[in-house]
């Protein structure tokens, strides 16, 4: 027993105490180096064996150590043991707390999702179709022939073609002369066509989307929007069913209390059509500005499905019927969340989106 | 359009006192599929404003509301013009010639073409009451003759032209397809130049008229008019569309034509202005008048099985709740006993199949009368849609992700500029341009989401806004090889400082490291492991900050997306005050290598060891090497190994820093011991040293 091997135990104890990270830890060292067990204490243990003037000066030394180590202790107990502070300190809790940085979801996204929630609790299947479409998809095969003034509500972007341009080898077939035009779809309702074309009925499907108009931009009006196509076919489907599965939607979104109001209206694809409007819920129906003093919003547009589409995708006559419907996102979105400019969904201020 | 409230009572004239106030009437029309889009009280009159939808060109008059309000109300309904008094006409006949000309590879665009001539006419401001009534509906008054069939044209549909007589080449009507490059000044004063597909009017030397859209100025009304010649027709909707489309002009009369127009009532409404002319403008008829009809009406007619009609609506209404609505539409039925035959007038035009007058039944049924029911549907049939499960579902977690690490969600418009697609180097053979575009700033579908991204920033900053992390997930559009195509992308912008401001902490800014990182977890959360940044050039990126992001699978290598720091001048163009960091990801490729599909590994039985290794190493060596060498040589219980510590100070040779790295072993069969871990670390020491020319530094 020299002097050396208490320095090294000091050392690699003071080493040992700098990694030392918890409670357990701490007390493992404890034991290690001042416990009953430990070789300190078998130091004190043995002294007797030593010479008498080695004794002292051993044992004055290793006093030193324990000490310093007992006191190293101490301190790093402190450190590292959460316990109640030994005054009363002034603790001011109003002080902002650490904000966690959450992102926002677009209130269109919003908007999509809680309709696709719905109608798939319907047990609807969520199809997407192409943006790009053809004249025919879009309009012909939706009993909108060239020339038919109900295209004067759906004015069309059409694309630059390059004479050597083509249809997707997919549609080649299907296209006559007329209907090679490329545009950009002007509604979702293309994709039923599409879906009936490959898939016989029972189907209840909705297609959420983007379409594009030409129109001018401004608080009402967007060059571009979105739209949630819904429909199903089968054979014995109503209008009675229409309107309930409306009615379910319109009171799933907007509350119980809201009224569904049906009216005759006109969309060349569907027969009979229908406007649907819901009660005004900023004035309960009594009428007031934003419903223009009619105590109704206007809402989607929707109706049976034509004889003349079922025949466009070769379904057999009369066999089937079926509903559709269109929900524009832009006009939930606006009434639900009383926005009063359209243009707000796609400038992007983070000023507006941050407070969905 | 607008109509006058007055007027419509006019049609009720032993009724009208059954008739609602305005307000009440306009309910009424809308729930019945007239939508009353305003109601204006003015001082003698109510104008109702209604939407009349393009199939109900019969509702584009006066009459053909007053026909609905009779169907609502139950009413009998008086046409003006009905009961006419007999009249003889003058003997004295000025002479005129109508020629329908037909071509041989040209469909006939006019089937009915009236017209008679009205003598010695006095040109006069009309009486204020037929003014008042024009204005009303939007109409200009403008003279007596103008303004009379202008009048009838609102009171029953039928579209009027007033020539002056005398200024007919040769008292010759010429009904035709212009002539390639024939001119024709409109009543508008705009000279047009024709072609082979816009139906005109003509005399004998010229076009006098653009039929169904618009009247020549050489041949109109004015205050030497003494003779008349006036012209009804029924000309082809497509036609008309066709020619007032491509000359870029719509009237009330092409409006008309477009939607429709009631074939019997040509001839009717010429003798009620003719009527009017005699009352109000002093004319004199003749008995000579001109009726061509090409091909002569028949009535169509459609069969309803009463069956069919519950069918559809999902009602039970009687044969007798099918009969009566219809017959209060004026509509001739024949009813056996499971079917109805129906007649239907001419005036309807948009009436042709069974659901058409299903529709009828239903409005006059009520929309609000047919049951709603829930539930009583069939489950679809489930089918593959054009996107994947798999897709949808990767999105939904991207979504997630995006949100839970603070990025904002933004939507733009798919439509771009030129120079928006140059400035990041998109302009190329594969954009696709419209041909129609609003304005030269949206003339282009994107082929990248990053010029709307920018602009986003941009607008921002000018809110003040410095701290900027957004996402968009949307579609693009290009060209390949002759064919258009779409992918949907995953695109993001970061810039400012890393957290949100808080008294305790001071915020760094927001670097490439961030952006890295944002990927890394992204592609972590979706369970894709071979991938790595490669450096490459992209002019809008800074030249050191830019790298594809490159699939390293053996079968499948792929560069799915880019990253990068905005280029400085850039920034300078745009006054950013902070670095700008994009990324850009294919959202299909993505998905197709993402894996959420989960297997649980069993949970470690045993503790493991932490230990922390610190090395002098080059600056210029990549730590993505130094850790993939780490993991080669670390042996079976090396389970990770991380980089927690990175400085220089004036201790470390130039051109050299500290690393540190934290290495974790883990045995799931045994304890460690410290053997095994020692013999781990001297490996790593030893391969960093030869390889790396790096010096262990011991703590």
């Amino acid at each position: 027993m020299n002097q050396q091997i208490l320095e090294t135990i000091k050392k690699t104890a003071e080493n040992e105490l700098s990694l030392v990270k918890n409670v357990k830890e701490l007390e493992n060292w404890r034991v290690k180096y001042l416990g009953r067990k430990s070789e300190f204490v078998s130091i004190f243990h043995n002294l007797g064996q030593l010479p008498p003037e080695e004794r002292a000066k051993i044992g004055n030394q290793a006093n030193k150590i324990k000490n310093f180590l007992f006191n190293l202790f101490n301190q790093k107990e402190k450190e590292i043991k959460i316990s109640p502070p030994e005054e009363k300190e002034f603790f001011d809790f109003t002080l902002p707390g650490y904000p966690y940085s959450v992102g926002h979801t677009h209130p269109l996204t919003k908007i999509f999702n809680e309709i696709i929630t719905l109608f798939t609790s319907l047990s609807f299947v969520v199809v997407e179709g192409p943006e790009i479409e053809i004249d025919y998809y879009n309009f012909e095969a939706l009993n909108i022939p060239q020339e038919h003034p109900a295209r004067d509500m759906q004015d069309s972007f059409y694309l630059q073609t390059s004479k050597e341009s083509r249809p997707c080898a997919q549609e080649r077939g299907k296209l006559r002369a007329k209907s090679k035009e490329y545009l950009l779809r002007t509604h979702t309702s293309p994709v039923q066509i599409r879906v009936m074309e490959k898939n016989k009925p029972p189907l209840r499907v909705i297609v959420p989307g983007r379409v594009f108009r030409h129109e001018a931009i401004d608080a009402s009006h967007s060059a571009v929007f979105h739209q949630v196509e819904g429909f199903a076919v089968d054979k014995r489907i109503t209008f009675a069913d229409l309107k309930g599965t409306l009615s379910f939607f319109v009171q799933g979104m907007f509350g119980k209390k809201v009224k569904t109001r049906f009216r005759p209206s006109y969309f060349p694809f569907v027969e009979p059509g229908a406007e649907v409007d819901i009660s005004c819920f900023f004035c309960s129906g009594k009428g007031c500005r934003v419903c223009k003093h009619s105590g109704y919003l206007e809402l989607l547009g929707a109706g049976m499905i034509h004889p003349n589409v079922f025949k466009a995708v070769g379904y057999p006559s009369k066999e089937y019927t079926g509903f559709a419907f269109g929900i524009g996102v832009e006009r939930i979105a606006m009434l639900k969340y009383g926005i009063d400019d359209m243009r707000l969904f796609y400038t992007n201020d983070l000023r507006f989106l941050s407070q969905f | 359009m607008k109509v006058s409230y007055n007027w419509l009572k006019e049609f009720f004239p032993k009724s009208s006192t059954c008739l609602d106030k305005p307000e009440e009437l306009a309910k009424k029309l809308t729930n019945f599929g007239l939508e009353v889009s305003n109601v204006e009280f003015l001082e003698n009159d109510t104008c109702l404003d209604i939407e009349i939808t393009a199939n109900r060109g019969d509702c584009l008059s006066h009459l053909g509301i007053a026909r609905e309000i009779a169907a609502i109300y139950n009413l009998r309904l008086s046409t003006p013009g009905e009961h006419l008094p007999k009249r003889k006409g003058t003997e004295k006949n000025l002479p005129f010639k109508i020629e329908i000309e037909t071509k041989k590879n040209k469909p006939p665009f006019c089937s009915r073409y009236f017209a008679q001539v009205i003598q010695g006419v006095k040109i006069a401001p009309s009486p204020s009451w037929l003014a008042e009534r024009l204005s009303l509906c939007g109409i200009r008054p403008i003279n007596n003759i103008v303004d009379i069939t202008n009048y009838v044209l609102l009171e029953l549909g039928q579209p009027l032209h007033a020539f002056d007589y005398q200024l007919i080449t040769n008292q010759q009507i010429i009904v035709r397809w212009a002539k390639k490059g024939e001119r024709i000044v409109g009543l508008d004063e705009k000279d047009r130049i024709l072609d082979e597909n816009i139906p005109v009017i003509a005399d004998a030397k010229r076009a006098i008229a653009l039929a169904g859209i618009i009247g020549g100025k050489e041949t109109a009304v004015s205050e030497n008019t003494r003779d008349i010649l006036l012209e009804s027709a029924y000309f082809d909707p497509r036609a008309i569309r066709r020619a007032a489309k491509k000359l870029g002009i719509t009237t009330e009369s092409s409006y008309r034509f477009e939607r429709s127009i009631d074939w019997e009532n040509v001839r009717s409404a010429n003798e009620r202005a003719a009527y009017l002319l005699e009352q109000m403008a002093s004319g004199k008829l003749q008995t000579k008048n001109i009726d061509r009809k090409s091909r002569p009406h028949k009535p169509k007619k459609v069969i309803i099985e009463f069956k069919e009609v519950n069918n559809l609506l999902g009602t039970k209404l009687k044969p007798k709740e099918i009969v009566s609505p219809l017959r209060k539409l004026g509509l001739i039925l024949e009813q056996k006993k499971n079917t109805l035959k129906v007649k239907v007038p001419s005036y309807r035009n948009d009436l042709s199949r069974e659901v058409d007058l299903v529709e009828e039944i239903a409005r006059l049924y009520g929309y609000e009368n047919i049951p709603s029911i829930i539930g009583s549907l069939r489950p679809g049939n489930y089918f593959e849609s054009t996107v994947s499960l798999k897709e949808k579902e990767v999105e939904k977690e991207i979504r997630q992700f995006m949100f839970s690490s603070g990025l904002n969600e933004v939507v733009n418009y798919s439509l771009l500029s030129q120079d928006a697609l140059e400035e990041f180097a998109a302009f190329n053979e594969q954009v696709i341009s419209l041909r129609n575009p609003l304005s030269q700033e949206t003339a282009y579908l994107r082929t990248t989401l990053l010029p709307e991204l920018l602009r986003n920033a941009i607008d921002n900053s000018h809110y003040q806004i410095e701290n900027i992390k957004i996402y968009e997930i949307g579609k693009v559009h290009f060209k390949e090889e002759k064919e258009f195509k779409e992918e949907k992308i995953l695109a993001g912008l970061i810039t400012g400082e890393e957290e949100i401001k808080h008294w305790r902490t001071k915020p760094g800014k927001i670097d490439f490291y961030h952006l890295r990182g944002l990927l890394d977890s992204l592609f972590l959360k979706l369970g894709i492991k071979n991938y790595k940044y490669q450096e490459i050039d992209i002019p809008y990126f800074n030249p050191d900050k830019a790298f594809e992001i490159r699939i390293t699978e053996k079968e499948n290598p792929a560069v799915i997306g880019k990253l990068g720091e905005f280029a400085y001048p850039l920034l300078e163009k745009y006054e950013f005050c902070n670095n700008l960091y994009l990324f850009e990801i294919n959202l299909e490729l993505l998905a197709n290598l993402a894996n959420l599909e989960k297997t649980y590994s069993p949970l470690p039985k045993y503790p493991f060891i932490q230990r922390d290794l610190s090395f002098i190493i080059g600056e210029n060596i990549y730590q993505d090497d130094v850790s993939n060498l780490i993991s080669q040589n670390g042996g079976e219980y090396l389970k990770h190994c991380e980089l927690i510590d990175l400085y220089k100070n004036e201790n470390i040779p130039a051109g050299h820093h500290s690393i540190t790295y934290r290495l974790t072993y883990s045995n799931p069969k045994n304890t460690l011991t410290t053997e095994e871990v020692e013999k781990s670390e001297e490996e790593i020491i030893h391969t960093l040293e030869k390889e790396f020319k790096a010096q262990i530094r011991k703590i």
